[in-house]
């Protein structure tokens, strides 16, 4: 079979892309053919908690708790502080915290959830561990992380939404490492950012927590 | 057919778009996505081969029925893409949806020249035989030109990365 070489033909084929792009990118301009929709930021005041940093083995069973409420959708938002281990062979002077976060939207969907770990100095690292059964999710699963949280990076789990659901929930665990041999002040924020749609816009709601280990 | 193929994919890619608008709720913009140059890499070419010229070669219609689909995919996943980003993707959506095409072509023959090789090589009296290593030798000069436009493709893409993200 020949390719068709006639003129006719060619022009038709030409036709055949040009037509249906053109309308394609006539749609996409005008606005038929939607775009991605730019989320409302909401941010919420950070609530900050401190502990003294323990001389030896301590249960702390710290709890800090953010949250928002629109009236329509709720973010809740709870560190758990574990304890604290003076040293440990595997992993040094540290404390185990656990994050979790509930959303819960009565018109539209929850989008997504991410937690995110900073620390702000050099003397302390963070790590998310993925330990059988964390990173808990509810109506979630997870997409991307980065499980080492430096001064220079944070550590992060992001979850995207099952089936639009109306209610989700998100749980990771960490450990909070000090390089400092008692010498200084950590702080480490842990943020959640849920993003939902609320049936004719999206809202990205930023919860953070603000966790000190004194000297 | 290679205007038939043509009005297909776009035709396809149009109308996917438009229902995927209707029916899903938009996602949330977030951070540009960086598209991968997929021709610069020699493996483009084997997976279009293998998923759109290789099924026509059982039977004819295979071809189509799979460039229909990968219309289908493109249309959803131009649908959210932000009005800025589909303009400056707009040429390498071109050359890759015409490569596309090429291979649909390519499979098309090569599964009427077996099945009814007097539809493919109308002008011509051949065995089935003869119109198989007929609509092959086709099928190889087509696919130098998948080749070549992929490869333009996936510098154009690469170009409008640049400028775009510069």
């Amino acid at each position: 079979m020949a390719l068709p070489y006639s003129r006719k033909w060619m022009a038709v084929a030409l036709l055949a892309i040009i037509i249906p792009v053109s309308l394609l990118t006539t749609f996409k301009i005008a606005g038929i053919v939607r775009e991605p929709l730019v989320p409302e930021i909401v941010n919420v005041g950070a609530v900050v908690w401190n502990v003294t940093r323990p001389e030896s083995f301590t249960y702390i069973n710290g709890v800090v708790e953010n949250h928002y409420d629109d009236g329509l959708s709720k973010v809740n938002m709870c560190a758990f502080v574990i304890d604290y281990s003076e040293k440990s062979e595997v992993f040094g002077e540290h404390i185990w915290l656990t994050i979790n976060a509930t959303a819960q939207t009565q018109e539209g969907f929850i989008n997504s959830m991410l937690i995110k770990l900073s620390v702000c100095d050099a003397d302390n690292f963070l790590s998310i561990h993925l330990l059988s059964p964390w990173p808990k999710t509810q109506n979630l699963k997870t997409d991307k992380m980065v499980t080492l949280g430096t001064e220079n990076q944070d550590a992060y789990v992001y979850a995207t939404e099952i089936g639009n659901p109306t209610n989700c929930y998100f749980e990771i665990i960490a450990s909070w490492h000090f390089l400092d041999k008692r010498a200084l002040d950590h702080w480490t924020t842990a943020t959640l950012e849920t993003t939902y749609f609320n049936g004719t816009a999206y809202r990205k709601v930023i919860t953070p927590v603000k966790i000190g280990v004194l000297i | 057919m290679f205007a038939f193929l043509n009005g297909l994919f776009f035709v396809v890619v149009l109308v996917s778009a438009l229902v995927a608008s209707l029916v899903f709720v938009p996602p949330p913009l977030e951070e540009g996505v960086v598209w991968v140059p997929s021709g610069l890499f020699g493996g483009s070419w084997v997976l279009t081969f293998l998923f759109v010229t290789l099924p026509g070669l059982g039977f004819f219609g295979l071809s189509a029925v799979s460039l229909s689909f990968r219309g289908v995919v493109w249309g959803f996943l131009l649908t959210f893409t932000p009005t800025a980003q589909f303009l400056a993707a707009l040429p390498t959506i071109i050359l890759e949806g015409e490569a596309y095409v090429l291979a649909a072509v390519a499979g098309t023959v090569l599964g009427l020249s077996w099945l009814k090789p007097n539809w493919a090589f109308r002008r011509e009296n051949v065995s089935r035989r003869e119109a198989l290593g007929k609509a092959f030798r086709e099928c190889v000069h087509l696919y130098v030109l998948v080749v070549v436009v992929l490869f333009v493709a996936a510098l154009v893409e690469t170009l409008t990365l640049y400028l775009f993200y510069l």
